[in-house]
């Protein structure tokens, strides 16, 4: 029961909190880091969306 | 209920809140367990009523093994030192907790609880919440809850430890009327020795975890059968170097040799005012202490303190003031054995001069 | 008496400021927004109101945050006691994670739910295989509004759950009674209040979100288009008073619930 309940938590805050979090740093890099100097300084253009 | 508890041990850890400890006690009994804080008494008391487990040893109920019950089924009351009440019940609904998790009918119940209260004096509270009580009633509330589910064994921690001292003697008369008038079998828990006496049929006297001695409040006051029981019971001096105490000198020949002397052992008084005047030392009153109905006297004997009483009926002293001091008799004992002795010039006095 | 004389200016000074900076940071914005919302008259307010694009945005609105705030309650709870009551590797960690959402911009919320469900994520084909759409419908809504509200129920639970003494729930066993009785007839009522309390602001909160929605609700008018969008779509639109209107509706609903809040828990406090 103890065991459930722990399983879940982690189950809730890592696909609701963390998961997020770590896709978004994913995102920011995906197109390496000249794809993130690009992304802050504003000469990239989005082709994907 | 018959209760025994075989070789009992606790540890939490690398400490032994409780060590080998074995006792029995009889059906309907009394029982007070006393001792310092963290001498183990709640350990015993928690493993009793199941909230805790043992590391090793039996505790048998009727003569069966109860270790592995769970407290929901061992058929006990427990009353805690902080009543743990259930906040958001009324005191008819956390009376009524035990009966209706047993599913009895509702006027059984209702039946039940009504009578506890009569019982408790908390007629016409039924409806208030535990914040709207007083110390002193919430106490009765834990009490007539723990008792309401009818149990054989009724556990108390601390139960007076949070009461105003003036309402707690009265709470303790009640309590033992009460218990007595239920026929239930009790162990309270306390580090008050007068609320022990006072209350219990029998004491159990525990310190670092070990049972030191059971037995009837003036059995131990009269025997006691360790050191720390001797000290821990009444009042006392203890003194290091019994060969200057006059009567005494002989027990100075066993080495490491320490007595213990209560108050009441010892006699002072005016210059012939005591008749035993070959048994006298002389002393001198360092302080004076009013304790209410008599002075607690400090006098000093050939460099040790006494404590000693003296009764307001008799002519008071003064700081200072030379007097006759008179031990009776001292509790001595050294690493290897304890025992009483009485004054040796007491027993035979002045038998060559006559 | 130097003292007691400083201590009354300062006492005074203190309280000036406090009061300023509540009539100017809250008292003025919310009476402009009543003022403005009615500076046409009654029937303009009730025109903007009772118009079907506004009332559909509010009622959206009030549905999905329903929805958010009784799931955030089932999952605030049980992650509230299983923080406060079980001892487990990375329980520290999971416990500071759970004030994310409080920490981020709420945009940045919105960013991370598109990359994570939006169209070329692994989880938006998946789903769009199996036939349930997440971005720009209601689901991705109510997540927006779980995640941005998460940190609530948990945070409001938690004292309450530190608080209960453990000698209470002991009391029950040696009663008879079973864990899962002790739980709900025990421990539970001690937690309601604060399930309630924390399940109310979370409720008020995703009324009010956003910046985590605008970007993954597709604002589509009627379908999926929330209040606080429809604002300021209202707003680019150049017309104020339609704006003001639907905003003193949710906050005539926020004040009701914060007034809901301070009742629950006062009837707390006063137990």
């Amino acid at each position: 029961m103890r065991r459930l309940w722990i399983a879940l938590t982690y189950a809730v805050i890592v696909l609701l909190l963390a998961v997020p979090l770590v896709k978004i740093f994913s995102g920011a890099w995906a197109d390496g880091w000249s794809g993130f100097i690009e992304g802050l300084t504003g000469r990239k253009r989005c082709t994907r969306l | 209920m018959h209760i025994e508890v075989r070789g009992l041990n606790k540890s939490f850890g690398d400490f032994h809140a409780v060590s080998d400890v074995s006792f029995e006690i009889e059906k309907g009994k009394l029982i007070g367990l006393l001792g310092p804080s963290g001498g183990g008494k709640t350990s015993v008391l928690r493993m009793l009523a199941g909230l805790e487990t043992p590391t090793s040893g039996d505790i048998l109920f009727h003569g069966k093994r109860v270790n592995d019950l769970p407290p929901q089924e061992r058929g006990i009351g427990f009353v805690f030192q902080n009543y743990a009440l259930f906040k958001h019940m009324t005191v008819y609904d956390n009376v009524a907790f035990g009966l209706k998790v047993k599913k009895q009918p509702k006027d059984r119940i209702r039946e039940r609880v009504m009578s506890l209260l009569e019982l408790t004096g908390l007629k016409g509270f039924e409806h208030r919440y535990p914040h709207q009580l007083s110390g002193g009633q919430r106490q009765r509330v834990a009490f007539a809850r723990a008792l309401a589910p009818e149990p054989q064994l009724l556990l108390l921690d601390e139960p007076f430890a949070a009461i105003d001292a003036k309402i707690r003697t009265e709470l303790r008369t009640w309590l033992k009327e009460l218990i007595d008038r239920v026929g239930i079998t009790s162990i309270f828990v306390t580090h008050d020795q007068d609320e022990a006496i006072e209350v219990a049929d029998e004491i159990m006297i525990m310190n670092k975890g070990r049972l030191e001695q059971k037995g009837t409040p003036w059995d131990i006051y009269k025997n006691p059968e360790t050191p720390f029981v001797a000290s821990f019971i009444g009042e006392s001096t203890i003194v290091h170097d019994i060969g200057r105490i006059k009567g005494f000198e002989e027990a100075a020949v066993w080495e490491g040799t320490t007595a213990l002397i209560r108050p009441e052992y010892i006699e002072i008084g005016k210059a012939g005012e005591i008749r035993l005047q070959s048994a006298t030392m002389e002393g001198r009153i360092r302080q004076l202490h009013f304790r209410g109905s008599e002075w607690l006297v400090e006098v000093d004997v050939n460099g040790t303190t006494l404590k000693t009483y003296r009764s307001l009926e008799k002519e008071a002293f003064h700081p200072g003031e030379e007097v006759s001091v008179l031990v009776h008799r001292a509790y001595l004992f050294n690493e290897r054995d304890s025992w009483m002795m009485e004054n040796r010039l007491k027993e035979d006095p002045m038998p060559i001069h006559i | 008496m130097n003292v007691r004389l400083n201590s009354r200016w300062w006492s005074f000074g203190f309280r000036s400021a406090i009061m300023l900076y509540f009539v100017i940071l809250i008292v003025l914005p919310i009476t402009g927004i009543y003022v403005q919302s009615f500076s046409l008259g009654l029937r303009p307010f009730w025109d903007s109101v009772s118009n079907p694009l506004a009332w559909k945005a509010v009622l959206l609105t009030l549905k999905l945050a329903v929805i958010a705030t009784i799931l955030n309650m089932a999952l605030g709870t049980m992650v509230g006691w299983v923080l406060v009551r079980y001892r487990f590797p990375g329980r520290r960690l999971l416990n500071s994670l759970v004030d994310l959402p409080f920490a981020l911009p709420t945009a940045v919320t919105g960013l991370m739910i598109l990359l994570l469900l939006g169209p070329g994520s692994f989880v938006g084909e998946w789903a769009g295989k199996a036939g349930i759409d997440i971005v720009f419908h209601e689901p991705a809504i109510v997540i927006a509004m779980l995640f941005v509200t998460f940190p609530f129920v948990i945070r409001a639970v938690q004292p309450l759950l530190e608080e209960i003494d453990a000698s209470e729930e002991e009391a029950a066993y040696t009663l008879g009674a079973s864990k899962a009785r002790t739980f709900f007839r025990v421990i539970f009522p001690s937690m309601l209040p604060g399930i309630l309390s924390g399940a109310m602001l979370a409720f008020s909160r995703a009324l009010a979100e956003f910046g985590a929605v605008v970007l993954i609700a597709g604002n589509i008018p009627g379908k999926t288009l929330v209040a606080s969008v429809y604002i300021f779509g209202e707003i680019e639109s150049d017309n104020p008073q339609g704006a003001a209107a639907v905003s003193i509706i949710l906050l005539t609903l926020s004040f009701a619930i914060l007034w809901i809040v301070n009742y629950v828990q006062g009837r707390r406090t006063n137990r």
